[in-house]
């Protein structure tokens, strides 16, 4: 075995499962969604574990992650940026108690909401910066674009985020 | 992504199996994975049987789970099970209700990985066998998982479907694919109870899903997992005048037409009571396979008898 | 140095080499407009970062893939059996015809749903 241990498969699903949860999660805003996307990635993991060459462990496992959720939302009807016809992405909501507004935004809804209106590359680069906490090199890695790209996505993300937030 | 096809051989050694029982699996993988990835890109198609053949150029982009294709004579919007056709203001869009899963037959495996490179970049060339014989090669980016190029051989070994980009970008700039804003018409294609005439397998191909159509006719959608065709099923009609011109050929007693666009083979033919018209990518030695199980040609036997009464 | 654009998102991560920070440290003391561009990146990095994380509930509903049926189903209902069969035409309508285009649609719809391994599926 050369540098770096190959984790258990136990280990893999206790440590990475909740990170691909969340990841899953804000990319979604949907927790069944979340839940089968473990299920599918940790499934694919197991399989590819035992032909896993010890490198970066991170980058292998957030690249099938990723190709997980894309090939999820391709079978769906479901698209998290692109609204069928029929959809009014807008939505017309009642106007909460003060109550309900605080706990919205210590629950962090209103976030997740606004996450939810970015295209789905600008609010994928944010979730793994900022939700998984992966360089910007190990997003390059994961998405297969160039790290400029990143950054972009990233900052353009950000930007738009600020302004749905105001 | 080198190491993904070579871990396939490493495997292999490693564990002592039999080609076949490995490669399976990462020939399913490197079909998902194909699917995944973002790019654009040009590409050039073609397609060629005896003295038919047919090329095009288009243009694809691949971004947030949805492509969009751009064609001679028209664009084509893929979003998951959505699929809007039309060019610039008038759109029609259409979407399966239901499908069953996909599973690749098991005379398919992969084999050969030799690294390459293709339009500047770093690739594999790898070939799927068909029971041991090449059936198709593919040069696969090794950055994105894209194929830059798909050969597809017929029974004899020759190039029958050549699919090459000629400019390719991973992951797309600025520019994101976008639904046209005014879909026109949308229509669900609904799930039918199958026929008795169109039979469950043909030639190692599976009828996976069959599917009733406004006007009356049926479609049963035949898949192997590599390659795929959909029968549409209707009483017998007048032939379209596509077809007018189309070159003959014979399975066993039976005559067809048939004609070749650079992503597809067409076929027409009709039975006593119905008429058919086949499409699908599959090579031509499969097809001839699976005409032999499908309904046979022939013609009204009313009229027959008839002929046969007044001229002896 | 011009403004730095999205070189402030590195920036803020961390991700900027030492000689780059520098230069924006020094460019950030004179541009006040970076530097509000700067507050809106901290601000909304941090609306992501201090998010809750969360813990696997139990799914609500069975895992999809598993109920994917491989099978076809017999549809219900009789009116769309009858409609599959072309028993929906009266006696002396006159014969269909095949509309291609529809029919390459039709089969496109399904294609795209399945891997393939050619860019270019159902298009020209």
């Amino acid at each position: 075995m050369a540098d770096g241990p190959v984790p258990s498969w136990e280990e893999v699903a206790r440590d990475h499962g909740r990170k691909i949860y969340n990841f899953a999660y804000r990319l979604t805003g949907n927790a069944d969604d979340a839940h089968d996307l473990v299920q599918e990635v940790l499934l694919r993991v197991r399989r590819g574990l035992a032909s896993y060459r010890p490198g970066s462990f991170d980058g292998w496992l957030w690249r099938i992650t990723r190709n997980a959720f894309l090939d999820e939302v391709r079978r769906r009807k479901r698209r998290p940026s692109v609204p069928l016809p029929e959809e009014d992405p807008g939505g017309v909501d009642p106007s909460p108690s003060p109550e309900d507004e605080l706990s919205r935004i210590r629950l962090g809804e209103d976030v997740q909401r606004a996450l939810l209106q970015l295209p789905y590359d600008f609010r994928e680069a944010v979730v793994l910066c900022d939700v998984v906490g992966l360089s910007y090199e190990e997003i390059a890695a994961a998405a297969g674009i160039p790290v400029g790209t990143v950054r972009s996505r990233i900052h353009r993300g950000r930007k738009m985020l600020k302004e749905l937030l105001t | 992504m080198r190491w993904r096809i070579t871990w396939v051989l490493a495997v292999i050694g490693t564990l002592g199996l039999p080609v076949a029982a490995a490669a399976d699996e990462s020939l399913e993988d490197l079909m998902q994975n194909a699917g995944a990835g973002e790019f654009h890109a040009v590409g050039v198609v073609m397609c060629s049987w005896g003295s038919d053949s047919a090329a095009a150029t288009y243009e694809v982009v691949r971004t947030q789970g949805m492509s969009m294709v751009q064609g001679p004579g028209r664009d084509l919007m893929l979003s998951g099970s959505l699929v809007a056709v039309g060019s610039d203001a008038v759109w029609y869009a259409l979407e399966v209700s239901e499908w069953s899963s996909w599973s690749l037959s098991d005379r398919y495996s992969l084999s050969e990985a030799v690294p390459t490179s293709r339009l500047g970049r770093s690739a594999t060339a790898v070939t799927i066998l068909e029971n041991g014989s090449p059936r198709a090669r593919l040069v696969i980016d090794d950055e994105s998982t894209i194929p830059l190029v798909t050969e597809i051989l017929d029974g004899d070994g020759r190039v029958f479907r050549l699919a090459s980009l000629v400019e390719f970008e991973p992951g797309v700039g600025d520019d994101h694919a976008a639904m046209p804003e005014d879909l026109g018409s949308r229509n669900v294609m609904r799930r039918a109870a199958a026929g008795a005439t169109l039979p469950e397998t043909a030639a190692g191909y599976r009828r996976a899903d069959t599917y009733g159509a406004p006007g009356g006719s049926l479609q049963a959608y035949y898949t192997d997992g590599l390659f795929s065709f959909s029968v549409f099923e209707s009483k017998r009609g007048p032939m379209p005048r596509e077809f007018a011109g189309a070159t003959v050929f014979r399975v066993g007693d039976g005559a067809y037409r048939r004609l070749i666009t650079p992503t597809n083979v067409w076929v027409h033919w009709s039975s006593p009571d119905q008429s058919y018209v086949l499409v699908g990518d599959l090579p031509p030695d499969h097809l001839v396979g699976v005409l032999a199980e499908l309904p046979d040609p022939g013609d009204r036997a009313l009229f027959v008898r008839l002929w046969r009464r007044l001229f002896g | 140095m011009t403004h730095p654009g999205d070189l402030l998102s590195a920036y803020v991560d961390g991700e900027s080499p030492a000689a780059e920070r520098r230069m924006i440290d020094g460019h950030l003391d004179e541009c006040a407009s970076c530097r509000s561009e700067l507050a809106v990146l901290v601000e909304a990095r941090a609306a992501v970062r201090t998010l809750p994380v969360l813990d696997m509930e139990a799914p609500r509903r069975p895992g999809r893939r598993l109920l994917r049926p491989s099978v076809a189903w017999a549809f219900s209902g009789v009116a769309a059996v009858a409609l599959a069969l072309g028993l929906a035409f009266a006696p002396g309508e006159p014969e269909t015809t095949f509309d291609l285009d529809t029919l390459r649609d039709q089969h496109t719809a399904r294609v795209v749903v399945d891997p393939g391994i050619s860019t270019v599926r159902s298009g020209p």
